[in-house]
């Protein structure tokens, strides 16, 4: 497998013009006795990177914590008032990360709206760009209607507001929301692993891991902005959500690493394996666990959160960038498509060891 | 600036956002044309790689020397859209030589990954059944990039767009041949309407199995396991990744509906079960 070292030469006009600059430089004379086509990589790197892993991290947030807080709203209004007012400002500043961090990864960014232009069944992408648009509307007013009229500097403001929140219905809006929420938690995993690239799609179990991730994120985010708060219903329903997406978040994890199995390598072997192992599954999943049974408030509440967060980032961050490694395995890029039987899909298995004399 | 400059550049602002989603009506489909790649007859000579450099104004790809083979390009990509492959093998019970040469292009698949995955609709089936980037909707989201199994198609680091063969749209437009097959020496690339080339590769294939050529088989003429037929398909005389084709190329799409199943089954299950956790004090 060739190691594709990323070339970037100011001194040289070529590496500024094509990414495939990084392929060619990578074929070289003692690569000639190297399986397939001198070990020259079949698929092209990913350009999604560190602006992707981010948006997956905040839109997890955001989303997860408007589902909480809905929840929440729909059971006991009154209970949680204060935390779901905390809770939908939140979602709302969480989510205003996310558009800026998508159309600076375009490469043209100013066409960020063709996005919309169309719907489309088959791509992902698109329908998360419809989710976010949808879900940024109800997110934004969900906001608004939380924030305190009385805190507004002018009188017109306050009595605009108070009769923009009297006319709103925020139950019905916080559930009409809903599908835009879930469908912003479902579909990052979806669209990672609805592409050619071996670690991202040798699985099916990417969308329920990154799902789980985003919901435990939401829910930790939404304990550690509640964290001066008296309100044990909710540090106990968050503490137990915690568990319940922890368990979630391991049992795809296990399924993931299964199913995908060889394409999992660059989360166990090169360099973000470290991210992965010690970040995402230790310091996310293991630890918080262990300190959410600790009977100090400060390690339930506050630093188990935060290294749920921490190992958010690690988990979405090292996946998406494990992308990079495994695009250049040939190997992997060559039985790229599941089949019973493993025989190609045109033409012979093996390749040929000896051929005939022409006659 | 003036209130009237300022006003004209909204005006002008508007209109160029409006012909975003304005579609024009397309034109009548026509018959689908492809490319028959025979690698049998193919010398090497690299003409297809200059004629489409040529032709479609691409840039070099800078001064690179490979030496382990005479393929010095290495690799499809947003400026390379020819690029033929040299697979030298040694028998070593024989002690003889063989050359494999290819001519390798964009596959122009019946059901494209970069087509189903694009999400702005840059990507489309022109009317000659050929995949298409239109580079005026184009936003560079990289999506088909991850998404072609075969690495042809990549996003130029200048222009930040989206770029692969286009099978010489505008020529064809003019009823010509595309500038690969018209300068090809050997006619080892062929273009024509696709039904017709099959008809052909079929028995050039036979014949060459009459002649003792047993391992001549053709790549991509039909829809195989998950994968549709290319429109864009190849004789060849061994294993699939000696080309550095792919052996069991993926179709992203064939996998969305259970993805989705999955991830929405993890995310409405978590969901559920918080309605039971949430309850206030006054619920006990």
């Amino acid at each position: 497998m060739a190691e594709i070292q990323e070339i970037k030469d100011s001194g040289d006009v070529f590496t500024t013009l094509t990414p495939a600059y990084d392929i060619q430089r990578a074929a070289t004379p003692d690569r000639v006795k190297e399986s397939g086509y001198y070990g020259l990589p079949i698929l092209k790197r990913p350009f999604w990177k560190w602006e992707i892993a981010m948006y997956f991290f905040f839109e997890g947030i955001s989303a997860g914590s408007y589902v909480l807080c809905t929840v929440a709203g729909l059971r006991d209004r009154m209970q949680f008032d204060e935390s779901i007012r905390r809770g939908r400002y939140l979602s709302f500043v969480s989510m205003l990360f996310c558009p800026p961090l998508l159309i600076a990864d375009l490469g043209r960014p100013e066409r960020f709206h063709h996005m919309l232009r169309i719907f489309k069944k088959t791509s992902p992408m698109n329908h998360g760009a419809w989710a976010l648009t949808g879900y940024g509307i109800f997110a934004s007013t969900l906001a608004v209607l939380a924030w305190p009229a009385k805190a507004l500097p002018s009188t017109i403001l306050r009595v605009l507001l108070r009769a923009f929140q009297w006319i709103m219905p925020e139950r019905l809006l916080s559930v009409l929301g809903m599908p835009f929420a879930l469908t912003m938690i479902s579909y990052p995993g979806v669209l990672l692993s609805t592409t050619a690239n071996p670690v991202w799609s040798h699985t099916n179990f990417l969308g329920p891991l990154f799902a789980s991730s985003s919901l435990s994120n939401g829910a930790a985010a939404l304990a550690l902005i509640n964290y001066g708060s008296k309100d044990h219903a909710l540090h106990s329903a968050l503490t137990r959500f915690e568990d319940l997406s922890s368990a979630g978040e391991l049992t795809s994890l296990a399924l993931y690493v299964g199913t995908a199995g060889e394409a999992t390598k660059p989360l166990f072997k090169g360099k973000q394996s470290t991210l992965f192992m010690v970040g995402a599954f230790g310091i996310g999943l293991i630890v918080p666990a262990i300190l959410r049974r600790s009977r100090s408030r400060i390690l339930r509440h506050g630093v188990a959160p935060l290294l749920t967060l921490l190992g958010g980032v690690a988990l979405k961050w090292s996946i998406t960038y494990a992308g990079q490694e495994s695009a250049p395995d040939a190997g992997l890029a060559s039985k790229n498509a599941p089949s019973k039987t493993g025989e190609p899909f045109w033409g012979p298995a093996q390749p040929a060891t000896s051929y005939p004399p022409p006659r | 600036m003036s209130t009237n400059h300022v006003s004209v550049n909204l005006v002008q602002i508007l209109s160029d956002l409006q012909d975003t989603w304005i579609r024009p009506q397309p034109p009548e489909p026509e018959e689908e044309t492809g490319f028959f790649t025979d690698t049998t007859v193919c010398i090497g000579c690299k003409a297809c790689e200059v004629a489409c450099k040529q032709w479609n104004q691409l840039p070099a790809d800078g001064f690179n020397w490979t030496g382990n083979s005479y393929d010095n390009t290495v690799a499809l990509s947003d400026t390379t859209w020819r690029h033929v492959a040299f697979v030298e093998q040694f028998d070593s019970e024989s002690h003889l030589g063989r050359w494999l040469m290819m001519s390798d292009v964009c596959k122009h698949c019946q059901h494209a990954p970069c087509v189903e995955v694009c999400p702005t609709g840059a990507l489309i089936y022109n009317e000659f059944g050929n995949v298409y980037v239109q580079q005026d909707v184009c936003n560079g989201c990289a999506n088909c990039v991850v998404g072609c199994p075969f690495g042809v198609i990549s996003r130029n680091k200048a222009d930040g767009r989206a770029h692969k063969c286009t099978l010489c749209y505008d020529r064809q437009k003019d009823g010509l041949v595309p500038a690969c097959a018209k300068s090809c020496p050997t006619e080892s690339i062929k273009f024509g309407k696709v039904s017709e080339l099959r008809e052909h590769a079929k028995k050039r294939v036979e014949e060459l199995h009459a002649r003792g050529e047993t391992d001549a088989y053709l790549y991509g003429a039909e829809a195989s396991g998950e994968y549709s037929a290319l429109n864009s398909f190849f004789l060849l005389k061994d294993n699939a990744a000696v080309y550095n084709l792919p052996e069991r190329p993926r179709r992203a799409a064939a996998h969305l509906k259970r993805n989705y199943l999955f991830s929405f089954a993890a995310s409405i299950a978590l969901t559920a079960a918080s309605v039971l956790l949430f309850k206030g004090d006054n619920h006990g």
